[in-house]
């Protein structure tokens, strides 16, 4: 894989988090990953021998046209869904060893989730929601943990309201501080901001970049927003099931430039 | 619109299938007990209409009493046979004479039993062919008095066979008979399941009918007479002081025929008031489906209205599903019916044949479906209509919307209502009961909503503490729509809240009836004669028992419908029989073994005196001294008049009851009667005996009657317990289909949640939650749900029970008891029943793809 962006000038906290991701196993990665749905006629590739490293502490986006198979990377990365051959690793842990109740456990406990809607149990508070997966493991949280993510989340007084109760903004940092509360070892976030105005999504991105800076955490992040995808620290481009380019410190500019090859 | 109807009906059938079972079952459950009606009907029309054929006209007496088993009729004098073979057009006459026997099998067990089941006659051989509807197939017909023939049914079950010495058990004795013959009765082995046991006619009225004594008498006429000019001529012949009357074969026939109509329609009436009480669970079910249907389908509605369809049209678009439910619920339902009754059918041995499946048995079972259908369709309809265009463009909200406070208000009135009306009825001994508890079920609907959070939240507590997230998300899922949750429990309501009902009202009888014993009756033995007082023991058992040497007090009592008048006619000399009512027979150790005190007078019942209880001196103003009239059927001496003189007035306010409200003297029974049995002798045996020891010798004495039993009080309690506990098996057994039906509501409901919840469970499944959690969780809130629908119903159990209990304290229910371990296992039980409708909805939610659930394509 190639860095066509190593010129770009690196934030002065990348240097520091990327001389550790060298060092250690990476959070997660793909190694020749192929998903193909239906078969015989009907077969669509959609991951096609994708290999690929998420550094540890780093903001990665993954960007692609739709059917570019970002998606499912993400899916099959996270446990989701399996893969056709090839290997997914979460750290070092081979997903495709373990079995569908281990799969779950494995989520619950080492992976966070923020999806672009319907990211909160409807009945529970939001509290409630972001210690959800404690409280499915019938752990308690780390309290100081959970204290500096919900002063982090700016709820405040809005944390025993419902979901319903909540703005669109709102539920999403409830959905981030949720996938946060466990300290996974990584976090997927499938276009977080996909539903939110410019404003709210901005709130969320900041979020989430200060939970990688700040709190020292891995993001994963699908979107095809170009402004998304400049909070990030790396930018995968995704075209036909294949990672087809990688961008360092990406600019929602060079994005957009990159993006527009693909119309070509 | 129809259209739309049935595209959707058909896009949705495996969500409406419980809907569909609802109507279908409920509706099976009629149109069985229907079409069973009527093919008894037809059968036992055919049987009379057969056993009549030939019957032109028939002789009887005028005089009827009624008792528990049906009128009973009394006898004509046999003289009057040769009056009415005189008479013009006469061809042949027979005198029937009928009673009850019972063929006593090679085990030595009585065969049949007409306490549970079909009658067991023994009747006079009829020498007349064409007034005999059985007919020899073997041997040859009774002629001396130690011969008896047998219908073939009873043969072939006992295994007897021409030439056999077979024992007979007649009212008050068993003798054995040499079986002459085996007949069938047309082309059946035997009519109705019936024994029959023929003798020759002098036999038989020694044993079960009174010498000089006929039943009836039947006659032929000569042809070309018509039945209308026949029974003319025999009236005209007999003597108009006769007390008898004469109707044509055809007015015998349909007589019979609606007389046993009436018996059964009391039976169907039992058992279709258990198929009401399903369907009107059915239409909380079938409410239940429509209503979360409709709430799914709010962005469809609403696109619909947005494209132009009027509220009419939407409403119409609900309704007409409901009729395709409905409708196609009843035709399958009717059809499942068609099944139940084939099987109820050979159960009950009805002969071979097909069902009499009538149209308006059809009409009604359909009808009654349908109707039922569209009111509980008809408030989603209405809601469908609402649904503003704009909701197509919104998010559906989850409902909370609980009882609205108008709703709350008037529930809460209801239940005001009901609860005074129990109490009211309560405390009144009367029906005001009965209708409080409608209105308190009423009222219980009403604020059931209401109830739902407050009820769900506590019962939910436990659950959310013991099984953690899961416990957590059930209750909380419970609570998210207290409507769609309270509609779901109040099916169950019901069904457990009647049983429930049942269970205390049969425990306080038991605790009553044993409280009785326990209190008042001195007695260490019951000697019942078995059958329900069919057959007597002879007085000469208790004669024997009283030598006994370890016996203290013997005391034999006899029941007998009688006429009672008393007031006599003032006019002197002529004969009013007064009302009918049972009048019983005892002596002064009755009253000493039941703990019966004396306010007035005493109890030694002498010839010509009567003890009455307080209740009846005061009813009939009636005082020591008063002179009372009584008559038996067939009293040897009704044309002189029993009269005798209330020689004591006994207090029955004890909690044992009386021995009833007329009780007379031994020795004037027997000048009365002329075959006086008793129904039971109570014995108490010497200080110092027990029971262990005393029962030999019991059991020796009453060995001949093969029916009789030797019980000591605590298996006598046992007895009357189980017979009690036989019919609340009987109607907890059929309201379980109505509990079957509420457990296809939970079901339901539960799978339809899961459906409208496919996101939130497929991210509860992404953020880490185990599928054996996720089932627990839709077990659990099932679990609550019917929880929750069993305590309103022991709510209502619980104050109706005790309020019919105390408005019957003077029928003897002393003793308000709660089976607090039966319904204990009840509530677990109702709890189970959730869980079971869980299972598959929660196994199949736990199977969905978490990918279909939270991706957004």
């Amino acid at each position: 894989m190639e860095n066509t962006s190593a010129d770009a000038p690196q934030p002065p906290t990348r240097s520091d988090a990327g001389s550790v991701g060298i060092a250690t196993t990476p959070a997660a990665r793909a190694v020749a990953a192929t998903k193909v749905f239906g078969h015989g006629d009907t077969a669509v590739v959609a991951l096609d021998s994708v290999s690929v490293e998420i550094p540890v502490g780093r903001y990665t986006a993954i960007m692609g046209p739709s059917g570019s198979g970002k998606s499912t990377l993400m899916h099959c990365m996270a446990g989701l869904d399996s893969l056709t051959s090839g290997q997914v690793f979460v750290g070092d842990q081979h997903l495709g060893d373990l079995s569908e109740d281990q799969l779950t456990l494995l989520r619950r406990d080492r992976i966070g989730f923020v999806f672009q809607a319907f990211n909160l149990v409807p009945t529970l508070t939001a509290i409630e929601n972001i210690t959800l997966p404690m409280t499915l493991a019938g752990r308690k949280a780390d309290s100081e943990w959970l204290d500096l993510i919900v002063k982090t989340t700016g709820l405040g007084d809005r944390l025993h309201h419902r979901p319903s109760e909540l703005s669109g903004g709102q539920q999403q940092r409830v959905a981030v501080a949720r996938a946060l509360a466990s300290k996974p070892q990584i976090i997927f976030a499938d276009e977080p901001t996909g539903n939110l105005d410019s404003r709210s999504g901005t709130e969320i991105l900041d979020f989430m970049r200060r939970a990688v800076r700040e709190m020292g955490q891995t993001i994963v992040m699908v979107t095809h927003d170009p402004v998304a995808a400049s909070y990030a620290d790396v930018a995968l481009f995704l075209a036909d099931g294949r990672i087809v380019d990688e961008m360092v410190d990406p600019t929602a500019e060079r994005v957009l430039d990159r993006l527009k090859k693909f119309g070509e | 619109m129809l259209k739309v109807s049935l595209r959707t009906l058909l896009a949705h059938k495996w969500r409406l299938l419980t809907t569909f079972l609802a109507v279908a079952l409920g509706v099976a459950f009629m149109g069985g007990v229907l079409v069973l009606t009527d093919t008894m009907n037809r059968t036992f029309d055919d049987l009379f209409a057969d056993v009549y054929r030939d019957t032109d006209a028939v002789v009887r007496s005028q005089q009827t009493v009624s008792s528990d088993f049906g009128d009973i009729r009394a006898q004509v004098d046999a003289s009057l046979l040769d009056e009415v073979a005189a008479a013009d057009g006469v061809a042949g006459v027979d005198g029937t004479v009928s009673g009850y026997a019972r063929i006593i099998d090679k085990q030595g067990e009585p065969l049949g039993d007409p306490a549970m089941g079909a009658p067991t006659f023994g009747s006079n051989w009829t020498e007349n062919d064409a007034l005999n509807p059985f007919d020899l197939t073997d041997g040859r017909a009774p002629t001396s008095d130690g011969e008896v023939v047998i219908d073939r049914g009873a043969a072939k079950d006992t295994g007897y066979d021409v030439g056999d010495t077979i024992p007979v058990q007649t009212r008050d004795t068993v003798d054995e008979y040499e079986l002459v013959g085996i007949v069938r009765f047309g082309t059946t082995d035997s009519p109705g399941g019936s024994t029959n046991v023929f003798w020759n006619t002098a036999e038989a009225q020694r044993l079960v009918g009174e010498p000089d004594l006929f039943a009836a008498i039947a006659v032929v006429g000569d042809d070309g007479v018509s039945q209308d000019d026949l029974a003319a001529a025999i009236n005209d012949a007999l003597p108009d002081d006769a007390g008898v009357e004469v109707v044509t074969g055809v007015e015998i026939t349909e007589e019979t025929q609606s007389d046993i109509k009436q018996q059964l329609s009391f039976v169907t009436v039992f058992f279709l008031i258990f198929a009401i009480v399903a369907l009107v669970v059915g239409i909380f079910v079938i409410y239940n489906s429509f209503s979360i249907i409709v709430a799914q389908r709010t962005r469809e509605m609403a696109l619909l209205r947005a494209v132009g369809a009027r509220r009419r049209q939407v409403r119409g678009a609900v309704l007409i599903e409901a009729v395709l439910i409905g409708v196609v619920g009843s035709v399958l339902g009717f059809l499942a019916g068609l099944g139940l009754a084939t099987l109820l059918g050979s159960v009950l041995q009805l002969p071979p044949g097909s069902l009499a499946v009538l149209p308006t048995s059809v009409a009604i079972a359909i009808v009654t479906g349908l109707i039922v259908t569209l009111v509980a369709a008809f408030i989603p309809a209405w809601r469908a209509s609402r649904v503003p265009p704009l909701a197509a463009m919104r998010d559906v909200a989850v409902d909370r919307t609980g009882a609205s406070r108008a709703r709350l208000v008037v529930g809460l009135a209801f239940l005001a209502l009901g609860v005074v009306g129990v109490v009211a009825g309560a405390l009144g001994g009367n029906l005001l009961v009965a209708v409080g508890a409608v209105a308190f079920l009423v009222g219980l609907g009403l604020v059931a909503p209401g109830l739902a959070r407050p009820v769900s939240r506590l019962l939910g507590a436990p659950v959310a503490r013991l099984r953690g997230a899961a416990g957590a998300i059930a209750r909380d899922n419970v609570l998210r729509n207290p409507r769609r949750t309270s509609a779901t429990a109040l099916a169950l309501m019901i069904g457990v809240g009647l049983v429930a009902f049942f269970l205390v009202f049969n425990a306080s009888l038991r605790a009553s009836i044993d409280q009785a014993l326990e209190d008042n009756f001195t007695g260490d033995f019951v000697v019942d004669s078995g059958t329900f007082g069919m057959v007597g023991l002879p007085a000469t058992v208790a004669e024997e028992i009283g030598r006994l040497p370890d016996v203290a007090i013997v005391a034999p009592v006899r029941w007998s419908p009688a006429f009672v008048n008393p007031a006599p006619a003032s006019d002197g000399g002529s004969f009013e029989p007064g009302e009918d009512t049972g009048v019983a027979g005892a002596d002064a150790g009755a009253f000493e073994l039941f703990g019966l005190t004396l306010i007035e007078g005493d109890a030694d019942l002498g010839p010509g005196q009567v003890v009455i209880n307080v209740g009846t001196a005061e009813s009939e103003g009636l005082a020591l001294g008063d002179e009372v009239q009584v008559s038996f059927l067939d009293d040897q001496r009704a044309e002189s008049e029993r009269k005798v003189t209330v020689s004591g007035i006994y207090d029955d306010s004890t909690a044992a009851g009386g021995i009833g409200d007329y009780v007379l003297g031994l020795e004037d029974w027997n000048a009365a009667v002329a075959s006086p049995t008793d129904t039971q002798v109570f014995v108490q045996l010497v200080d110092g005996v027990s029971v262990a020891e005393a029962e030999p010798e019991l059991e020796r004495v009453v060995e001949p009657y093969v029916t009789a039993e030797v019980q000591s009080v605590d298996e006598y309690k046992d007895m009357i317990g189980g017979q009690l506990d036989f019919f609340l098996n009987l109607i907890v057994g059929l309201l379980l289909l109505a509990v079957f039906i509420a457990a296809l509501g939970i079901a339901n409901t539960i799978a339809l949640s899961v459906i409208e919840r496919t996101r939130e469970l497929g991210l509860l499944r992404a953020v880490g939650m185990r599928r054996r959690q996720l089932r627990s969780a839709i077990r659990w809130e099932a679990i609550i749900i019917s929880v929750f629908g069993s305590v309103l119903g022991l709510a209502f159990a619980l104050l109706v029970g005790w309020g019919a209990v105390r408005a019957l304290r003077d029928e003897g229910f002393g003793v308000f008891e709660v089976p607090v371990g039966t319904l204990i296992v009840l509530v677990v039980l109702a709890g189970l029943v959730g869980l079971t409708a869980a299972l598959v909805p929660a196994w199949r939610a736990s199977r969905m793809k978490i990918l279909d659930a939270v991706s957004m394509e």
